[in-house]
């Protein structure tokens, strides 16, 4: 059988670093032509045939390139792999400058799904955020989008600003959902340390949402989507069935990818691969006849069982019989015995094969999941 | 025998004995400036940071007098504890004379009037000596004139001396040759000598430190102990000076060691009385008792898998200190440890402090307690060193619990404090001497179980520090003492429970109740936080339910970044204990030590 991938293309560059975003990227575009030759290089080196199921240019800002350069990825990618006929293939684009005729242009060169990072439609959240983009903009881009051709539109929000109401948040979904997008990405606001966002909480500048708030603001995600059709499959994640992401799915549920660009990270024969970060760096070692690789770690039985119960449980829940047959019957029965007080308690049932987290339970999918790891003596 | 003295220094904490005594040593040349670590006698660590002396050691001294003669002098170092009374009764016990010294600032405090009536009990000779004299603080008049009321001698008797700048130490030695008379005893009568130390060497067995009262004991003879029936040989004997010389005997009113193979330091009891298996003493030397540990808690390991390395930790420890007493016991919130039996409090922290230091061990200590004897209706006493054991409310027909006799001595603007203190801690108030006009000496009965949480801080705090307290125990008496559960969802969590006082039960269920709410970190379910007597629910508090604990983004495909973090949280949680579905943790346990009665 030949393998099947996806294929993540980091794309390390935006106009502006927003306060809250730890993901690498650069506001200067001077290295872009240079990232680029590095960046189809590294896919001449590392590809190893085999189909792509899913392609997804994540940042950054990925719609800072111009729907040629997307081309000329993309077409580096189907000279070293067989991209299938439906693959699904993301592209991640912030609102603003993005005209209807340029994002025809990235559906001609093959992009078939667009994620647009509209964040919230409220004038003071996106001011908090440090987005450069109004609410107006971003309606505009999901509809031009729409008008050029693209079927498939995903929106991501955020939740969790300071002062910000349930009914403010009901309000961005409700927003949301007026546009035609069959795909919605709604995070709660995450303090990472090293932001500019992060510092601040640090400094006491400003007050996050309250645990409570937060879970009433998650709560009401839930609620509110599911009225509209939006079934939460992951998290983060809602759609209605058969509109999920397919790329994202494929994290969840361990299947290979190759991760490609500075910061990419490729999960292949049971090896994680991070490349390395830095953007200067990682054009320095493809130049040097390197792959751009960072740190690499084989993993553990240990590890893949770890990681099984981590990622299924965000998502579709843990396939009985296969986590049996992977890591044994044993494993399979303590697991559920760990768990036994949270499937009593409705916080996980078990449904179709799979131990799964239910609705009580969405928002305490860590917690589970480190219970479901415990491996103290009672 | 007539140029032998055997004394002992006894003292209140920091007025000086063991500098006392290095001087004492280096004058006699019994030691060089070079072998001069400070302080000599205190050999551990530990004792020398806190400044009292653990474990009593003897050295001699070899002194030529003003009248010519040499003199043996034996300086037999006694513990500076109230835990360790009977040691310290049976260090006298050894000695003819003692100096009492008393620091010349501070005047005369508790532990000078305990260590004081033990010396007069053991009928020594008593050759007071103000210490510290030129310290800026001191008032040597004022103090003299205390000392002389209390020991009911002459001003000038009493030696003034600064022992870390060489005044007065030898007048102190010729005191010792003058004052202390020469042991008595018959060289023709059958052996007796006393045990009044032991100390356990990793490669000789057990080391029994003696004072010869009748006969000579003889290297290779055959000797047995009255506490016990093992027999043994007198292998190696010897005279102790800063080490173990050895010799052919030990000869009436001598002191030295006795080495016979004897594996366990609990073979060489403090107080008993060694003799000849042949043509042996009829009976022992007066004043042996069996110690009995007062003050019990459970130790437990952190990490659960510690636990043979805390019983390792725990068999070292008694090698050389067998007054601690342990037994495994399993706990549902704590796991596999030991119920630790110790003399008082202070040895209690002592034994602590050394697991975790010497050792380089995590424990977690459970709530002190003391053994109470529980009777039942149906005529039976049973013994409780854990509140687990108390028998169920209905069953009982009362407890009985150990009281104590208390010394406390505080300038008299305290006074008051202490009352309330006392109070607080179902003191009974027996009377008050006064030293002099400014200094009281308080007398109550207290219950054991009152003391050994936090009345010391609290008596130190209450009089500036300027309070000291010694006590001697007194005997059981009944009390209306209730058994304390404390339940997470109806789950009692047993190292959490307490036997007190019905009238501070309440008080008690509600301050653990609301320092584990506030300690219990939210989980996936609501907890509800109960302290009850039996089935009575005393206090009740909630923890709510988490509602919200899982990571927004999954960064594009790192899945690394969250296995790390989620091997971390889980690291971090190896140290939660658990009872029933809720996690507890460690600081609970430790904060639940720390509240205040």
């Amino acid at each position: 059988m030949t393998p099947r991938y996806g294929v993540y293309l980091h794309v390390p560059f935006c106009r502006r670093k927003c306060g809250y975003c730890d993901f690498y990227s650069a506001t200067v575009l001077d290295l872009a032509p240079a990232y680029l030759d590095a960046l189809v290089t590294e896919i001449d080196r590392r590809a190893s045939g085999g189909s792509v199921e899913t392609i997804y240019f994540g940042g950054g800002t990925p719609s800072l390139l111009t729907p040629e350069e997307i081309g000329r990825i993309l077409d580096r990618v189907a000279a070293r792999f067989s991209i299938e006929q439906d693959a699904e293939i993301t592209m991640e684009a912030n609102p603003g400058a993005l005209s209807r005729e340029r994002l025809a242009d990235y559906r001609a060169a093959g992009v078939n799904r667009l994620s647009v990072g509209v964040q919230s439609f409220h004038p003071e959240e996106l001011r908090f955020l440090e987005r450069i983009h109004s609410a107006e903009e971003a309606r505009a881009t999901v509809l031009a989008a729409a008008e050029a051709g693209f079927a498939r539109i995903s929106v991501d929000l955020m939740f969790g600003t300071p002062s910000q109401s349930v009914e403010a948040h009901r309000g961005n979904l409700l927003a949301a959902l007026a546009l035609p997008v069959e795909h919605l990405s709604v995070y709660s606001l995450t303090y990472e340390p090293e932001t500019p966002l992060g510092r601040a909480l640090k400094r006491g500048d400003v007050t996050p949402a309250s645990d409570d708030l937060d879970a009433d603001l998650y709560e009401a995600t839930i609620d509110a989507l599911a009225e509209r059709g939006f079934r939460r499959y992951e998290t983060s994640s809602f759609a209605p069935r058969g509109a999920e992401c397919r790329h994202n799915l494929r994290y969840w549920r361990r299947r290979e990818y190759y991760g490609f660009g500075p910061a990419a990270h490729s999960f292949l024969a049971e090896t994680r691969r991070a490349n390395l970060g830095e953007t200067g760096a990682y054009i320095r070692d493809i130049r040097d006849g390197g792959t751009g690789a960072g740190e690499t770690e084989r993993l553990t039985r240990e590890d893949a069982l770890l990681e099984t119960v981590m990622l299924s449980l965000r998502a579709e829940g843990i396939d009985l019989a296969a986590f049996g047959e992977a890591f044994g019957e044993e494993e399979r029965a303590a697991l559920l015995s760990r768990l036994s007080a949270e499937i009593a308690e409705g916080l996980l049932e078990r449904a179709e094969g799979r131990l799964r987290v239910a609705r009580r339970g969405y928002a305490l999918v860590d917690a589970i999941v480190e219970r479901a790891l415990e491996r103290r003596v009672r | 025998m007539e140029r032998i003295r055997n004394f002992s220094i006894i003292a209140h904490i920091d007025h000086g004995k063991s500098t006392i005594a290095d001087r004492l040593l280096e004058l006699t040349g019994s030691i060089s400036d070079r072998e001069l670590k400070a302080q000599v006698l205190d050999s551990m660590d530990l004792e020398r940071e806190r400044g009292i002396t653990i474990k009593s050691h003897a050295v001699q001294m070899t002194y030529r007098a003003e009248d010519g003669e040499t003199y043996t002098l034996n300086l037999i170092d006694t513990p500076g504890h109230v835990d360790f009374s009977y040691e310290v009764s049976r260090s006298l016990a050894a000695c003819e004379g003692a100096i009492l010294v008393v620091d010349a600032a501070q005047g005369i405090e508790a532990q000078t009037l305990s260590n004081l009536y033990l010396a007069l009990d053991a009928d020594l000779e008593i050759i007071p000596v103000l210490n510290k004299i030129d310290l800026p603080g001191a008032e040597p008049e004022k103090v003299r004139a205390q000392v002389a009321e209390l020991i009911g001698c002459d001003e000038e008797e009493i030696l003034l001396a600064s022992a870390k700048n060489n005044i007065g130490i030898e007048a102190m030695l010729e005191a010792i040759v003058e004052r202390v008379p020469p042991p008595k005893g018959d060289p023709d009568a059958p052996l007796q000598a006393l045990v009044f130390d032991s100390i356990f060497d990793t490669y000789r067995g057990a080391v029994a430190f003696v004072r010869v009262f009748n006969g000579t004991l003889r290297q290779g003879e055959a000797i047995r102990f009255f506490a016990h029936d093992n027999h043994y040989d007198a292998e190696e004997v010897g005279l102790l000076k800063l080490k173990r010389i050895k010799t052919s005997e030990i000869p009436t009113g001598s002191v030295g060691y006795v080495i016979a193979s004897i594996k366990d330091v609990r073979d060489t009891k403090v107080g008993d009385t060694i003799t000849y298996r042949r043509e042996g003493a009829d009976k022992p030397l007066p004043g042996y008792q069996e110690i009995k540990p007062m003050v019990f808690s459970g130790i437990y390991p952190t990490d659960n898998e510690d636990f043979e390395d805390l019983r390792d930790a725990l068999e070292k420890y008694t090698l050389n200190d067998a007054s601690l007493v342990f037994q495994p016991e399993t706990s549902a919130a704590l796991g596999f440890g030991f119920r630790c039996g110790f003399l008082g409090l202070l040895h209690m922290e002592i034994v602590q402090e050394r697991l975790s230091r010497e050792f380089d061990l995590d424990i977690i200590t459970t709530l002190p307690n003391v053994e109470y004897h529980a009777h039942t209706k149906r005529g039976e006493e049973k013994i409780v060193d854990n509140p687990q054991q108390m028998p169920p409310v209905g069953d009982l027909e009362r407890v009985e619990e150990p009281y104590i006799k208390a010394q406390i001595v505080t300038p008299s603007e305290y006074v008051g404090n202490i009352m309330k203190l006392a109070m607080d801690k179902r003191g009974e108030y027996i009377n008050t001497e006064y030293i002099d006009p400014t200094r009281a000496d308080l007398h109550f009965e207290f219950p054991l179980g009152e003391i050994i949480f936090d009345f010391y801080d609290k008596l130190k705090s209450g009089t500036r520090g300027y309070a000291s307290f010694d006590y001697e125990y007194i005997g059981y008496r009944p009390s209306d003492l209730v058994k304390i559960d404390i339940l997470l969802n109806g789950e009692p969590v047993d190292a959490l429970s307490m036997i007190a006082h019905r009238d501070k039960a309440y008080d008690w269920g509600r301050k653990v109740s609301s320092k584990l709410k506030e300690l219990l970190p939210r989980q996936m379910y609501e907890i509800v936080v109960q302290a009850a007597i039996g089935s009575k629910v005393i206090s009740r508090t909630v923890v709510k339910a988490l509602r919200k604990n899982v990571l927004a983004k999954c960064y594009g495909g790192d899945v690394t970044r969250k296995r790390k973090l989620l091997e971390k949280q889980k690291e971090g949680k190896k140290r939660m204990k658990q009872v029933g579905n809720v996690e507890i943790p460690q600081e609970a346990f430790l904060a639940v030590l720390q509240i205040e009665d």
